[in-house]
Formats: structure tokens, sequence, C-alpha cells
């Protein structure tokens, strides 16, 4: 049905064998060697609480608000899911760093070309009609691409098999308007650093909603300040009638017959 | 290693976007003030008028450096997206440069004028025909230029506040708190201005129409960042915890006691005690010329450093740890 692509990410299932990074390095061509953060080396990363591992990396919004701030339209949503950098068009502003929820653009400050990192979700090996290198390299199934619908089923019917073991919850199936990476975890997503104040609208929408509320500030702030000229006007325009009568004392004044 | 992705550059480029945004309204509405059809403070807008381009063009210059990829800035001006704060802001800042400068050469005199095209290769004949008086145009420049000081004033706060992933920037309110600096920031400026220049000693007239302005200004302002604690006490969890860096975090003591007593109420302070007694007993203004510096110092030295406090503080504040480096 949906051309959409997504991830299902089961935490149950992640054993921290960290095969995914490996692969994503080898992808990327990016130096060896495990990184416990994102980096401009690390496009994913595992994050350990208690005995959980937590795969970070770009959650490729529905609705990216990376992608609403950028002024060139150096960053898209393209139709498939991923979201998509030009490095040829980015000015390295910098304002997509400020607007990811999830911190996760890395910029390249020692560079003098300098560009955005993350991850790519392998959109040239989608376009292949391979799956991502993290989810072909994962040995326990933890990682799973697939159809965004498809996947959807899939983490209802895991959390519904077997009701105990799961939060009755799928994040990112509409966390910040809905995301392209999904988790199933044991344990409230509040421990494992996911934040759950974020709420479920697209964070684009929220920057509009503070965007149209300019024209009232805009009217409101005209209407006071043409109100403080009116008054200053004024009372400038009386000074000026008082002194023009204290010149001429010989005319009588108005209110005598 | 990099936990704050602006730094200096944007901190003093929104000071200095706002300063201009502050000198063109006050000028502007300087020119308009008149008693008897005579204008009462030509002296205050040409003084205005004369300094009001240079920061915001000096601001512009540093937003562009501070671009990783600078030699690119102009793709800013081939894409126009109304989504995104910063590629309007692009538009309304060059436009109001633009103006701001049409403006000054309106201001000049016949005689300034002439020895700037004097500088001019005199077959450039194309250019020369620039040297045109327009300072009848003084009164619709000033109106075209109106919405766009305020529109820089509220563009620098909304660049913050429009980013949703910071708690901390992300409230209506920060776009007001910015706008009113800025135009407080400018009549301080240019009541410093005037002070300092001892060729033209400022009136007690012109001292108390900056006052007078500066006092509305801050008096805004104050009533903005009140309503931005308050209500972001009653706000989510997630702007809650934000605030918790301005009120015992490592941003309380320059927010409460550098911005705001010594930026705000100190400033306000002085400048109430100049002008009561000229407003409610009826006594002449003295307009203390030590008073007035004091004061418009303050206010300046204000307006920066809630730059600072946003723009720091804000990157701070964030919802998710997922990519943040620990």
């Amino acid at each position: 049905m949906s051309q959409k692509k997504a991830m299902l990410i089961d935490l149950t299932l992640c054993v921290g064998c960290n095969a995914c990074q490996g692969a994503c390095k080898e992808e990327n061509r990016l130096p060896p060697g495990e990184e416990k953060y994102l980096s401009l080396t690390a496009y994913t990363a595992l994050d350990k609480y208690n005995d959980l591992y937590v795969r970070r990396m770009c959650q490729h919004c529905d609705v990216p608000t990376c992608v609403s701030v950028c002024p060139v339209g150096a960053l898209s949503k393209t139709e498939a899911g991923p979201v998509a950098y030009d490095a040829e068009k980015c000015i390295g502003c910098r304002y997509c760093l400020q607007a990811c929820p999830f911190h996760v653009p890395k910029y390249e400050w020692s560079s003098t070309k300098p560009r955005i990192q993350k991850c790519k979700f392998c959109a040239s090996r989608l376009a292949r009609g391979l799956q991502p290198a993290c989810a072909e390299a994962c040995p326990t199934g933890a990682t799973q691409f697939g159809d965004r619908e498809e996947l959807l089923v899939e983490a209802a019917r895991r959390i519904n098999a077997e009701p105990a073991k799961f939060v009755h919850r799928i994040y990112g199936k509409d966390d910040v308007g809905g995301t392209s990476m999904f988790y199933l975890s044991p344990v409230p997503f509040e421990q494992l650093g996911f934040d759950s104040r974020m709420g479920k609208t697209p964070m684009p929408m929220l920057t509009m909603s503070a965007l149209s509320k300019v024209p009232n500030v805009l009217s409101v702030g005209g209407v006071l300040l043409g109100g403080v000229w009116w008054i200053t006007n004024r009372r400038a325009k009386v000074q000026a009638f008082e002194a023009s009568q204290k010149k001429d004392p010989t005319r009588p004044p108005e209110d005598k017959p | 290693m990099h936990e704050f992705n602006w730094g200096l550059l944007i901190v003093v480029y929104l000071f200095l976007g706002g300063l201009s945004a502050g000198l063109f309204f006050a000028a502007g509405l300087a020119n308009y003030l008149t008693v008897d059809d005579k204008p009462v403070y030509a002296k205050v807008a040409r003084m205005g008028a004369l300094l009001a381009p240079w920061p915001v063009a000096i601001g512009s210059g540093l937003l562009i450096l501070d671009l990783g990829n600078w030699y690119r800035f102009y793709k800013l001006f081939l894409h126009f997206r109304w989504q995104s704060p910063m590629s309007i802001g692009s538009y309304l800042l060059t436009i109001f440069t633009l103006i701001a400068f049409v403006y000054l050469f309106a201001w000049l005199k016949e005689d300034e004028r002439k020895w700037i095209f004097s500088k001019v290769p005199a077959t450039w004949k194309q250019v020369h025909r620039l040297n045109v008086d327009i300072s009848s145009w003084r009164e619709k420049i000033a109106m075209v230029g109106f919405p766009f000081s305020i529109g820089v004033g509220i563009y620098t706060g909304v660049l913050l506040g429009a980013v949703s992933a910071r708690p901390f920037w992300n409230t209506n309110l920060v776009a007001q708190m910015f706008l009113f600096s800025a135009l407080s920031s400018g009549s301080a400026a240019l009541l410093l201005a005037m002070l300092l220049d001892r060729k033209n000693p400022i009136e007690k007239h012109e001292t108390k129409f900056l006052v007078t302005l500066d006092v509305v200004f801050i008096s805004l302002e104050l009533f903005i960042i009140l309503p931005y604690i308050i209500h972001g006490q009653l706000s989510s969890q997630a702007v809650k915890d934000a605030l918790t860096l301005i009120l015992g975090g490592p941003y309380t003591v320059v927010f409460w006691v550098f911005f705001l007593f010594l930026g705000l109420l100190v400033p306000l302070a002085i400048e109430v005690y100049e002008l009561f007694p000229s407003i409610f007993k009826g006594h002449e203004f003295h307009g203390s010329r030590r008073m007035a510096l004091t004061a418009a110092g303050l206010v300046l030295f204000g307006g920066f450093l809630l730059r600072y406090i946003f723009v720091y503080a804000g990157q701070v504040s964030s919802f998710h740890r997922m990519g943040l480096l620990r």
C-alpha cells in the first residue's frame, strides 16, 4: 500500500553486539571503531540503560522540523521516507542543529567547507531495492526494515502476543507527528532517555503556531504605539496652544461674554 | 565539544539588528513629532537616521561570517521558504537595511551629499544621476520603514522563539520581549550618541523625549518578562524545567542581577526619577547629563545581556538526550 519505508527496533531482541554501527560505518566509509554517542563518524550508536541497549540515529520524522527551518532547502523529506541532505545547497547556518528535537545532525566544525552529517537511512541502498546496512547486519532481528504500515501492524502484533513483556506503546508511531523509526520497549520509554514531553504534534506545526502570532503582535503593538504617539502629539499640541494663548494676553478669554 | 551551535557572533548580531530597528524607529518617530508644523526633534531624527543602517549592516556581515559556507549566502535569496523564520528574516533584514540607507541619504545635507559624489569619477554618469535631493521624501520613507524596523525587531526573537525543540525559546513572548528590548536600546543608543556629540550639545527637550520613549519601552519589556516567567511556570513540564536555568540554574545571576536589575530596573528608576518632577509636579526638566549617560549605557548593556542569556541558555534547554554528547 504505502511506499513509505520504516524500521522497527525491538529493544527486547537487541543483545548489544554493535553490528549495526559496524555495518553503518562500512557502508558510509567511516573510520572503524566502537563509538558510544552520535558523532561525525557515527551515524548510529548504542546507548546502554542497565541491561537494555537503545539504538540512536536520525528518526527520519514524517514532518521534519530540520527540513522546515532550513532557509535554502538543503534538507528534504523524500517520498520513500529518508530525510535527505544536499551538501551542495547547505550554507552552514546550523539552524537544523537547533531545531532537531533529537540532536541528531552533527556539524563539521573543523572543516573549511563544513557539512552536516547524520544517518541517511541508506537512501542509495533503498533505491537499489536493498535494505539499510544496519538492518541487514542485525543478527537477532532487533532492527527490522519494511513498509511503514506493515511494521506498525507487526509491532502491534508483538505487543498483543506478549502484553506482559512490552510497554503498550510504539514509540515513533505518532510522536512528533510520526517518525520512520519505531521502538518497542519492555520498560517505560522515559527511563531510556526518550522524552515524553515532546507531544504528538509535528514540530513545524508548533513553529507555525508561533509564527502565526506575529501578525497579532504587530497589530497590537501598532495600536499601542499609535496610542503613545497620539498622546505625545496631542500633549505637544495642547502645549503649543497654551503657549499661543499666553503670548496674547490682550485677547479676552473665550468663555467670557 | 560543541554544546553551543550558535555563539557570540549570533548574540552580537541579534543585538545589532535590534539596535538598528530601534534607532530607525526612534528617529522616524522624532521626524513625525511637530509643534506648529515645525519639527521639534529634527536633530534627534537626523542623528538617528545617520546611525540606523550601520549596526544592522555590520550585524548582517557577522551573520554571513558565521555561516560555515559563507560564500553560499546568496542562496538565501534564491529561495523563499515561508516555513523557515531564517528565510523570512534574511529578506526582512535586507529590505530594512536598504530602506535605512535610503533614509540616511534623505537626511544628508547638501554639502555632505556633494562631498560623497565628488569621490565618484565624473564619467560615471549613471551614478551621478542619484545625486538628487530627496529630503522631501523623509516622512514617506520613514512610513515605509516602520513596519520593516518592527519586523526586524520581532524577527530576531522569532528566530529563536519558533524553534520548538528548545523549550526555553519556544514561546510567543520571546519575540515581543526582543522587540521592546530592541526599541528601548535604540532610543538609549540615540540618547547616548546625542549626549556624546559635543559639537551640537543636546537640548533638554530632546533628552526628555528620548528618556520618555525609553521609559515606555522598558516598561513594556518588563511587562513581557514577568508573564514569560509566570507563563513558563504554568506551562508544560519541559518549559518549567528549562526555566530553572534562570531560576537557580547557571544563568540565574546574570539574568536577575545583571540583566533585570542593572540593565532594566536601575535605568528605569533613573529615568523615572528624572522625568517625575517635570511630568507630575510641573517643574522644569533638568536633564542631568550624568544620569542620562548612565541610564543609556545600562540599557544597552542590558539589551546585550538579554540576547546573550537567551542564545546560550536556550541551547542548553532541550527535550531529548538522544544525540547529545554527555
